[in-house]
C-alpha cells in the first residue's frame, strides 16, 4: 500500500517538482493550489502526510491556517512545512506540533524525499525498528526511528533537530556552526537558525529534566556535548 | 522652560490680590493698635494730672450716704439759654434725660394708694450761673388756686425745698390760678401759709397746661443754690375742688430720707479747664466720678458719644477702670462708625476715685483700608490687564513661530514623500523648545534622507550583485541548450544559485533583525570570558597566527545576549578578514573603563576612505575588496552596529595612524 501525500502550494511549477518527486518514489500525490481547496480535497480523503507552503497566494498565514484544519480533522497527520525565512521558525514551533517538521526554500528535492521517508518511518516507530540505538551516556539515540531520549524519558525532537543533536554528539570537540548546518541537510541556513534550533533543543531536554545543562556553546566555533 | 516660567507667574499673579488684601488688613490692625496705644496713652497723662485731685470732683469730695448719693440731681450744662416759657421744646435732646418720679416717690398719700396716680419728671440745666428747671407732671386733673383761699395748700402747686449759699433752708411754693406766669411765695415750714405775703420775683417760673397735665419751667439765680447746691422738688396734687385737700405729694428725695436734701451734681468747672488744657481737637474726653456721673467733657459732639448728654456712663470699661485698670474697646455708634475708647482709672492717695474716658472715631483708619482696598484692586486690574496683554503676545508670538515652522516642515517633503530640504532655517538658532523641535526636525529630515537614499541604492547594488550569478547561470544554460553537458557547467551553475539565495538571505538577514533583537532574551553574562573563548576557537578555525586577544580573561559581566555578542563579533572578525592584509594578525581588545568596557578589533589593511566613514554601518555600502566569490551588499556591519546599539552601544570605526589599518570598536555598560 502506497502513501498518499498532500502537496499545497501556491506556484504551479514548484508543486509540480515536488509532485513528481515524491510520485518517482512510489508515493500517490494530491495537488492543491490554495487553502480552499485543499480543506476540500480533505473532507473527501485524509492524506497521510502533508506539505504545506506557508504563504499561500495572497494568505500570508495561509499555511497554519491548512495545518489546524487538518489537526483538526486528524491529530496524527505528519505535516512538513516549506519556509522561505529562517524567523518563521519559532512561528512553526508556535503552533505545538509535536515531530513534525519543516523545510527552508529552496528545497532539496532528494532531501525532501528522504524526510518524507522518515517521517513515515516514525509513524511507525513503536511497531518495528528497535534496532541500532545509539547510547552515549545518559541519552539513548535511534537514527531510524529519530526518537531520542534523554535517562530513559522519551524527548520529542523534529527530525531536524535530531539530526542537530546527532551531529553534536558525534565529535566530543563539539560541532562549529557549519557542521550543524550541513546536518540539518537544507539549502542555506543562517548561522542564527542554527541557534534557534538549540536554543529548542535546550528546552525540551529541560522539559523533561530542569537540570539538564549539557550542550555548552563555543563562541565563534558552535556547540559541544559536554556530559560523555 | 517658557511653559513652567509662565506657569509660575500666572500664580504669582493670583496671589497678588490676596497678599494685597492681607497687608492692608495687617495695615489697620496695626493702626488701630496703635490708636488704642495712644489713646490710653492719652487717657494716662489725663489721669496723672487728676491724681489726687479730689477737690476737683467738687462737691461730692468724700463719699456720703451712697442712698443719698444715687438720689443726687445731675445738672446739664446748658449750650444756650432756655427761654423759660413753660414749653419743653428748647431743652432739645435733653428731654430724653429727665428723670421720673412716680408713685413709689410719694412722701404723702391721702388716698392709701387708691386715687389716681400723679408723677412727674425733672430736668436741669445750668447756663452762666443761673439754675434752670423743667417740671413736667401728669395729672389728668389739674385744680387751680381758689384766691378766696388764704392758705396756699388747696390747689395743685410745686414746691422747691433749698439750702441758700448762707446755709439758710428755703421753702418756696410755685402756685397758679392759671395757665403762665406763676405766684412764687417764700412759705411757713407747714407749707400751709406763706411767711410773707410778697411773692418772690427773684425766681421767675411759667405754668402751661399740657392735655395730660402741665409744665412748669423755672429759672432760679445763681445766688440762690451756691456751687455746693442742695434742693428738693415735690409736687403738690389736688383733685377735688369741692374737698380742696391735698391727696398726694411726690417727692424727688424718698420718705426715709425726709429732713434732707438731693444734692445737686454738676459739671466741675475745674475740670473742664484742666480738659481744655489737656485734650486735643479730633479726641474726646470724659471724667467721671466713682458713681459713673459724668463730671467733666471736652470734645466735639461725635468724639463723646459715650459721655455727652447723660448723666451717668454705665459701661464694662468704666467699671474696668473703676476697679483700677486700663482697658480698651472698639464699638460701632449708632452711625455705624467704628470708636474705640480707652478708660484709666483716677486716684485719690488711696483709692480709685474716678476714670479718664478718652474717645476717638477710627472710622478714618477703615476709611483708610477701603481707599487702599480700592487702590489694590486697581492696581491688580491694571496688572492683570498687563500680564494678559504679554501673554497673549507671548502666545501669538509662539503661535507665529509654531506655524513658520510648521509650514517649511511640511514643505520640506514633497507630495510623493521625498526630502526636499533637510534643513529647516525656522527658529534654528533658538535656545527654547521650538528651537530644539526645529533643530529635532532638521535632524530627523537628514536621518530620512540618509534612510530614503539607502533605500534607492539599494536596486543599484542589487542589480549589480544579482546580475552576476544570473548572467552565468544563464550562460551555463546556453551551453547546456547546446548540449555541451558537462559537470563544471552544473557546478558554476549551482555556485551562482547560491550566490543568489545569499543574497537573498543576507537582505532577509538586515531586514528583520530589530524584530529579532527584540524578541531576545537577556541575561548576564562574562563578556570577557566569551570573547577569550571566541578568539581562541577562531584561532582553531582560520590558523593559529591570525587572530590575538588582549584583556581580561574574565570577570567582565555585562547585561545581554551573548549568542548576539557572538553574532556580531562575527561581523566585525568577517569584516576584519577581509580588509586584512593577508596572514596579518588581527587584533581583539577588552579594556575597562570604570563603570564601562570596550570592546574592539583592529586589523592591519587599507583605510577607509574619509568620506565613508559615517556611513558605513547604515547598510548597502560596501567598498571592500573582492576577494572570494561572495556578493557584499555591506549588510554585516548593519547588522553588527544594530546589534551594539540594541545593548546601548554604538560601533565606531576609525583609521590607523598613517592609514594602516582600520579600528572598529564599542562600549557598553557594566554591571557589578
Amino acid at each position: 500500500m502506497s502513501y498518499h501525500i498532500a502537496i499545497v502550494e501556491d506556484d504551479p511549477q514548484q508543486r509540480e517538482h515536488y509532485a513528481v518527486a515524491l510520485r518517482a518514489n512510489g508515493y500517490r500525490v494530491s495537488e492543491y493550489a490554495n487553502r480552499d481547496q485543499a480543506i476540500h480535497g480533505f473532507s473527501q480523503q485524509l492524506p497521510d502526510l502533508a506539505v504545506l507552503d506557508i504563504i499561500l497566494g495572497s494568505e500570508v498565514g495561509g499555511g497554519f491556517e491548512v495545518c489546524r484544519e487538518l489537526k483538526r480533522l486528524s491529530p496524527q497527520i505528519p505535516v512538513i512545512f516549506l519556509t522561505t525565512r529562517g524567523d518563521e521558525l519559532d512561528k512553526i514551533y508556535g503552533l505545538q506540533l509535536g515531530a513534525w517538521d519543516y523545510q527552508t526554500k529552496p528545497v532539496s528535492l532528494d532531501f525532501l524525499v528522504t524526510r518524507v521517508d522518515s517521517l513515515f518511518k516514525i509513524k511507525q516507530s513503536n511497531t518495528s525498528h528497535q534496532a541500532e540505538v545509539r547510547v552515549l551516556g545518559d541519552i539513548e539515540m535511534n537514527p531510524v526511528t529519530m526518537r531520542a531520549s534523554w535517562k530513559h524519558v522519551a524527548v520529542e525532537l523534529t527530525p531536524t533537530e535530531f539530526d542537530i543533536l546527532a551531529a553534536l554528539l558525534a565529535n566530543p570537540q563539539g560541532a562549529s556552526i557549519e557542521d550543524l548546518v550541513k546536518a540539518t541537510r537544507q539549502g542555506l541556513v543562517e548561522d542564527n537558525t542554527i541557534n534557534t534550533h538549540i536554543l529548542h533543543i535546550r528546552k525540551k531536554f529541560k522539559k523533561v529534566d530542569p537540570e539538564f545543562n549539557c550542550i555548552k556553546t563555543r563562541y565563534g566555533f558552535g556547540y559541544c556535548w559536554i556530559c560523555q | 522652560m517658557g511653559t513652567r516660567m509662565l506657569f509660575f507667574s500666572s500664580l504669582f499673579l493670583l496671589a497678588l490680590p490676596w497678599l494685597g488684601y492681607r497687608y492692608i488688613d495687617e495695615m489697620k490692625n496695626f493702626l488701630l493698635q496703635g490708636q488704642e496705644d495712644a489713646q490710653l496713652l492719652a487717657a494716662r497723662a489725663v489721669a496723672v494730672v487728676l491724681n489726687g485731685r479730689a477737690e476737683l470732683f467738687h462737691p461730692v469730695d468724700e463719699p456720703g450716704d451712697i442712698a443719698i448719693e444715687k438720689s443726687a440731681l445731675y445738672v446739664y450744662p446748658l449750650e444756650d439759654p432756655v427761654e423759660v416759657d413753660g414749653y419743653s421744646g428748647d431743652w432739645g435732646v435733653l428731654q430724653q434725660q429727665a428723670k421720673i418720679f412716680g408713685r413709689e416717690s410719694y412722701i404723702y398719700d391721702r388716698t392709701g394708694g387708691s386715687g389716681q396716680a400723679v408723677t412727674f419728671s425733672l430736668l436741669l440745666g445750668e447756663y452762666r450761673k443761673n439754675l434752670y428747671a423743667l417740671v413736667r407732671v401728669k395729672d389728668e386733673n389739674i385744680v387751680y388756686r381758689n384766691p378766696k383761699y388764704r392758705r396756699l395748700d388747696h390747689s395743685d402747686h410745686v414746691r422747691l425745698e433749698l439750702l441758700t449759699p448762707g446755709g439758710e433752708r428755703k421753702r418756696i411754693i410755685f402756685i397758679t390760678e392759671g395757665q403762665g406766669q406763676v405766684s412764687v411765695y417764700e412759705m411757713m415750714p407747714d407749707w400751709k401759709m406763706p411767711e410773707t405775703g410778697k411773692p418772690l420775683y427773684a425766681i421767675s417760673g411759667i405754668w402751661q397746661e399740657r392735655t395730660d397735665g402741665y409744665n412748669l419751667e423755672l429759672r432760679i439765680p445763681g445766688s440762690w443754690v451756691g456751687t455746693q447746691p442742695h434742693l428738693m422738688f415735690s409736687v403738690a396734687n389736688v383733685d377735688s375742688t369741692i374737698e380742696r385737700q391735698i391727696d398726694s405729694i411726690a417727692a424727688t428725695l424718698e420718705k426715709e430720707h425726709t429732713g434732707k436734701l438731693n444734692r445737686l451734681i454738676t459739671r466741675s468747672p475745674q475740670l473742664d479747664r484742666i480738659l481744655q488744657g489737656l485734650g486735643s481737637a479730633d479726641a474726646g474726653i470724659c471724667v467721671v466720678d466713682r458713681y459713673r456721673r459724668v463730671r467733666g467733657v471736652f470734645g466735639g459732639e461725635n468724639e463723646t458719644a459715650l459721655c455727652s448728654q447723660k448723666d451717668m456712663v454705665s459701661s464694662e470699661l468704666v467699671d474696668i477702670a473703676l476697679e483700677g485698670s486700663q482697658s480698651v474697646l472698639r464699638y460701632e455708634n449708632a452711625e455705624g462708625e467704628s470708636v474705640i475708647v480707652a478708660a484709666q482709672p483716677v486716684y485719690t492717695d488711696v483709692e480709685v476715685m474716678g476714670a479718664v474716658l478718652v474717645e476717638k472715631n477710627s472710622s478714618h483708619i477703615l476709611g483708610l483700608q477701603r481707599e487702599s482696598l480700592q487702590k489694590i484692586i486697581i492696581a491688580t486690574f491694571i496688572v492683570f490687564l498687563i500680564a494678559i496683554a504679554g501673554l497673549m503676545l507671548f502666545a501669538a508670538w509662539l503661535a507665529y513661530r509654531i506655524r513658520k515652522l510648521q509650514k517649511e516642515a511640511s514643505l520640506a517633503i514633497d507630495a510623493d514623500g521625498r526630502v526636499v530640504s533637510e534643513h529647516i532655517t525656522a527658529d534654528q538658532y533658538a535656545a527654547d523648545e521650538i528651537g530644539q523641535l526645529s533643530r529635532d526636525i532638521s535632524s530627523l529630515l537628514s536621518r530620512l534622507k540618509s534612510y530614503t537614499g539607502f533605500l534607492e541604492s539599494v536596486p543599484r547594488t542589487l542589480r549589480h550583485e544579482i546580475l552576476n550569478p544570473v548572467n552565468t547561470i544563464s550562460m551555463s544554460l546556453q551551453k547546456l541548450d547546446a548540449n555541451i553537458a558537462s559537470e563544471s557547467l552544473l557546478n558554476s551553475a549551482r555556485k551562482a544559485a547560491q550566490q543568489l539565495e545569499m543574497i537573498v538571505h543576507s537582505l532577509t538577514e538586515a531586514a528583520h533583525i530589530e524584530d529579532a533583537l527584540k524578541q531576545d532574551e537577556y541575561e548576564r553574562f562574562d563578556l570577557a570570558a566569551m570573547v577569550s573563548e571566541y578568539v581562541n576557537n577562531s584561532k582553531l578555525k582560520h590558523g593559529e597566527g591570525r587572530f590575538k586577544y588582549t584583556g581580561p580573561e574574565s570577570g567582565v559581566y555585562i547585561m545581554g545576549s551573548d549568542l548576539r555578542i557572538a553574532q556580531l563579533l562575527d561581523k566585525l572578525k568577517d569584516n576584519a578578514l577581509d580588509f586584512s592584509e593577508n596572514k596579518s594578525e588581527i587584533l581583539f581588545e577588552l579594556k575597562q573603563l570604570e563603570n564601562k568596557v570596550e570592546l574592539s578589533v583592529t586589523n592591519e589593511g587599507p583605510g577607509i576612505p574619509c568620506d565613508i566613514l559615517d556611513s558605513l554601518f547604515s547598510g548597502m555600502l560596501s567598498s571592500r575588496p573582492i576577494k572570494d566569490g561572495r556578493p557584499h551588499l555591506g549588510i554585516g556591519l548593519f547588522v553588527a552596529n544594530r546589534i551594539a546599539l540594541q545593548h546601548g552601544g554604538e560601533l565606531e570605526m576609525t583609521n590607523l595612524a598613517g592609514n594602516k589599518g582600520v579600528r572598529v570598536s564599542f562600549t557598553l555598560a557594566l554591571i557589578s
